[in-house]
């Protein structure tokens, strides 16, 4: 067998991933990143919004890593200002095809050595609390690769679960049930903009009177953005007597978003479609119902055509593991005088907490699994209560989780690795230096 | 301690399937849905999140209709283009003056095409799964392991068939193989990308004025002079066009620097309603594509390439000026890896002659196209604009006798193996490979050895179920 070494080993070449790599790479470390698949970008190449980046109100939760990866997508042709969807969030409407670039300009740009095509096959541990090698498998055969940081960001904790580290107690697993997901182009936004003020019942009702007062005034809040954005409600009386009528799937309701205004280009998610399994390829049946439904009930849609089809099920396979804190449920410090916030998350429909910022600190202590010193969960493994970690799960938050994973693997990179004897202010210090954002806005 | 994802005590969990199909590709797909059809228990597993392969690149579909403009391909790409057809994604069949006519879908209504037509088939599906191992008994293929993110598992099968496009299967059972040209020369590896918005006739209007950036009236078949080829072009009013690197708009932006060498700018129309193209041009030669680390590595300057072309695509080209960058392939195309040793080879000879043959069991029409690095291109034309017939042996690899494959990987010798590869090629071979599996599955021979279905009844089946096997050129 092949073996190799590197500073960090990120395995998992979505969000969390990449935003590792790349910035242990610019923190001096060397780094591997590893992808399933055959492209980088995970979840961010189909389209849907970045949640996580802003909170419901709009404050911004998330800087460093994400302002550069938000520029990237800008230069090659994405628009990248903040929506609000005025039912509970403020998102980022990426162009997923820029994206596709730009995580390739950011990965090489920083000497990242990313492979694609390749599995985890075996986590060898060491008898001192670490992982001493990660078996690949490719095409190629199997590599072991030596690693003094090694950054899961797999979307089931894929690294935690094959070295045995217990998982979390989630007896109160919330249902992840797969969205359809796909896209439509030649949709003319001001025509369903107006659509959606002379008919704000289609719309999803505000989640918190901050938000907007009404379904009407969402509906002109969406309109004077001038971008199409939307949470169409599935008890709406059109939506009903679709549904009814054969025309449409039953859902849990449906969001649309812009993913390119050059393109007039759109996502749609439907949540729970009935009767459509989004995993098998069934699915195909259930998409064309749904365009259909939008072609005829909606206006802006008449003319559209679908554009894209997600190749496989949306929602992550999440698989928490038990870390030396668990987000949701260990509020406050570390310890006496111990702040330990390496990155924040925002608040989405579940909580939507708008006591305060809108936003909740994410300690390092959640990334940590019990009983290794050398490994960051930072993907579906992360330890985060089943109330919250849809909302850590956000793509925009995974941006941060990254960007803290990947610094604080530079730092503790030297010989006998232990993240937990790293100088935690040391690290916020490093995250703040780069743009991340630990604290409250003032 | 070692820890996998199976401990080494616990038993694989496993499954058994009359034919599993490896590989869910062009040829994979049509492999399963015509063993499926044909009434055998059919698996079909593929290592990416889907099915369809090339065929959701953007790049058309080659090699269904000979050079004369003949369907020479029928059977299951029928069904998936008038699946197509039906959801609104079949731009048509359009000849490039050049040399071949191609087939031009909208390649992510095609998802819902190949997805629509496996489930008719009732073919069973298993993504994200990598094969591992192939087990092997005297010289049959028993079953193979494949993993994936929940753990291994163990899938026995009577008949199998590898659609990898490496032939991965084939050479896990010990079968002998050429890899490019043997020596590490391989055809390039390529990121094919759309661009939406175009304005055809002002594309098709600069062509006309500027015919010298045009590849035209390659194939001696081609009796019209180049005029009339360029009228031929234009009247199709497709933005189906051919740039050449010998033209002067491409031989200046290579020589300045503005685009980096390669032999073809090829121009498909892909969406009607989107005024799409997919641009087939990037490319990076002798990648060893079997080599991961290479292959990873390729991306950056593919994407680079993606990028500097786009920008000369609106820079340069009438007609871009006000397109858009409407994405890239899922993945890197990859042209050419391993040719698997068969019962027999397709000669170049085969291929160049337009030979029929009595144990054909499905038609290629392609020209002998091997891209070489830079600028540089090999294509011949068959003889008389017509197509050579594939014999059923170039699809059993030798020693092995309940595999089948089809698709790149098939037994060939590399000019040949430079027209057979393209995907209406592979459909044809996989609905082959696909209905002589089922055929080894039935009645009282459940054996699963395709190299004993004798090649009449495999015909006759074809033929029944819409393959195309006489009657053209």
């Amino acid at each position: 067998m092949a073996s190799v070494a590197t500073d960090v080993l990120v395995i998992g070449g979505g969000a969390a991933g990449i935003a590792a790599a790349v910035t242990a790479r610019r923190n001096g470390a060397e780094a591997i990143l590893v992808e399933a698949g055959p492209m980088l970008g995970g979840e961010l190449l189909h389209g849907l919004p970045l949640a996580g980046l802003y909170t419901a109100q709009g404050g911004r939760a998330v800087g460093g890593f994400a302002d550069g990866f938000l520029a990237a997508c800008a230069r090659y042709g994405s628009e990248t200002a903040p929506l609000r969807d005025f039912h509970a969030r403020t998102l980022v409407c990426l162009d997923p095809e820029a994206i596709k670039v730009a995580v390739i300009d950011l990965t090489h740009g920083a000497g990242v050595k990313a492979l694609m095509y390749t599995l985890v096959d075996q986590v060898a541990t060491d008898g001192d609390g670490r992982i001493a090698g990660v078996i690949l498998r490719n095409k190629a055969g199997r590599t072991l690769v030596r690693a003094k940081i090694v950054i899961d960001a797999t979307d089931g904790g894929t690294v935690a679960a094959l070295a045995d580290y217990p998982p979390l107690d989630t007896s109160a697993e919330v249902d992840r049930a797969a969205p359809l997901v796909f896209r439509m182009a030649g949709v003319d936004a001001a025509a369903f903009l107006e659509h959606l003020a002379a008919a704000p019942e289609t719309l999803a009702a505000p989640a918190h009177p901050a938000i907007a007062a009404d379904r009407a005034a969402a509906a002109s809040g969406l309109r004077d953005q001038g971008r199409v954005l939307a949470v169409l409600d599935p008890a709406a009386p059109q939506m009903r007597a679709a549904v009814a009528a054969g025309r449409m799937i039953g859902s849990a309701g449906a969001a649309i978003a812009q993913t390119s205004a050059a393109r007039r280009d759109v996502v749609i998610r439907v949540d729970r479609p009935q009767g459509v399994d989004p995993a098998r390829i069934e699915r195909a049946a259930g998409i064309e119902i749904c365009a259909g439904f939008l072609r005829s009930a909606l206006p802006g849609f008449s003319q559209a055509v679908i554009s894209a089809v997600h190749p496989g099920v949306p929602v992550p396979f999440v698989r928490p593991m038990l870390g030396d804190r668990v987000l949701g449920r260990d509020a406050g410090p570390a310890g006496p005088g111990v702040v330990d916030t390496v990155a924040r998350g925002c608040h989405g429909t579940r909580g939507a907490d708008l006591s305060g910022d809108g936003a909740f600190d994410i300690p390092l202590g959640c990334m940590l699994p019990r009983g290794v010193r050398n490994l960051l969960v930072i993907g579906g493994g992360l330890s985060a209560d089943p109330s919250i970690s849809e909302d850590a799960a956000a793509t925009g938050t995974r941006l941060a989780l990254g960007e803290a994973a990947g610094t604080a693997a530079a730092l503790a990179a030297g010989p006998a690795p232990d993240l937990r004897r790293i100088d935690i202010a040391g690290l916020r210090r490093s995250l703040r230096q780069q743009g991340a954002l630990l604290e409250a806005a003032r | 301690m070692l820890r996998g994802i199976i401990p080494m005590q616990s038993a694989y969990a496993s499954s058994h399937h009359d034919v599993v199909v490896i590989g869910a590709g062009a040829a994979g797909i049509a492999a399963a849905s015509a063993a499926a059809r044909n009434g055998a228990d059919t698996l079909l597993i593929d290592a990416g999140p889907e099915a369809g392969g090339e065929l959701l690149s953007g790049i058309p579909i080659d090699g269904c209709l000979n050079t004369r403009g003949e369907w020479i391909v029928g059977g299951f790409l029928r069904e998936l283009l008038d699946e197509c057809d039906r959801l609104g994604g079949y731009v048509g069949a359009m000849f490039d003056w050049r040399s071949i006519w191609v087939v031009c879908c909208d390649p992510e209504i095609m998802r819902l095409a190949v997805m629509n037509r496996l489930r008719a088939a009732g073919v069973k599906t298993r993504f994200n799964s990598f094969v591992d191992e192939v087990v092997t008994e005297s010289g049959r293929i028993t079953g193979v392991v494949v993993m994936d993110v929940s753990g291994r598992r163990l899938i026995t099968a009577n008949s199998f068939i590898d659609c990898s496009g490496d032939g991965d299967v084939a050479v896990g059972a010990g079968a002998e193989f050429i890899q490019g040209d043997g020596s590490g020369t391989f055809q390039p590896v390529t990121m094919v990308f759309r661009m939406a918005g175009v304005d055809t006739g002002r594309l098709l209007d600069f062509v006309e004025r500027n015919p010298d950036n045009l590849a035209l009236k390659e194939n001696p078949w081609i009796t019209q002079t180049r005029e009339e080829c360029l009228r031929g072009l234009i009247a199709q009013n497709q933005p189906k066009v051919f740039l050449r690197a010998q033209g002067p708009l491409l031989s200046a932006a290579i020589a300045s620097g503005e685009l980096y060498p390669t032999a073809l700018l090829a121009i498909t129309p892909v969406s009607v309603q989107r005024r799409e193209v997919s641009l087939n041009t990037t490319r990076i030669a002798n990648v060893d594509a079997t080599d991961t680390r290479a292959l990873s590595a390729a991306m950056p300057a593919l994407i680079d390439q993606v990028w500097n072309c786009q920008a000369f695509l609106r820079n340069r080209v009438p007609g871009f000026e006000e397109a858009v960058f409407a994405g890239t392939a899922p993945r890197i195309g990859i042209r050419e890896t391993r040719r698997i040793i068969g019962r027999e080879l397709l000669s170049s000879e085969d291929v160049l002659s337009a030979r029929k043959r009595a144990d054909g069991i499905g038609k290629g029409g392609h020209h002998v196209d091997i891209h070489g690095s830079g600028t540089d291109q090999l294509r011949r034309p068959i003889a008389d604009g017509g197509s050579y017939d594939i014999p059923f042996g170039c699809l059993l690899p030798k020693g092995i006798d309940n595999l089948g494959i089809a698709g790149r990987c098939l037994s060939a010798e590399r000019p040949a193996h430079g027209s057979a590869r393209v995907m209406g090629t592979c459909i044809a071979m996989g609905q082959a490979v696909g209905t002589a599996a089922a055929i080894a599955n039935e009645g009282n021979r459940r054996d699963g050895a395709l190299a004993d279905v004798p090649v009449s009844a495999l015909r006759t089946r074809l033929a029944e179920q819409g393959a195309i096997l006489d009657g053209t050129h």
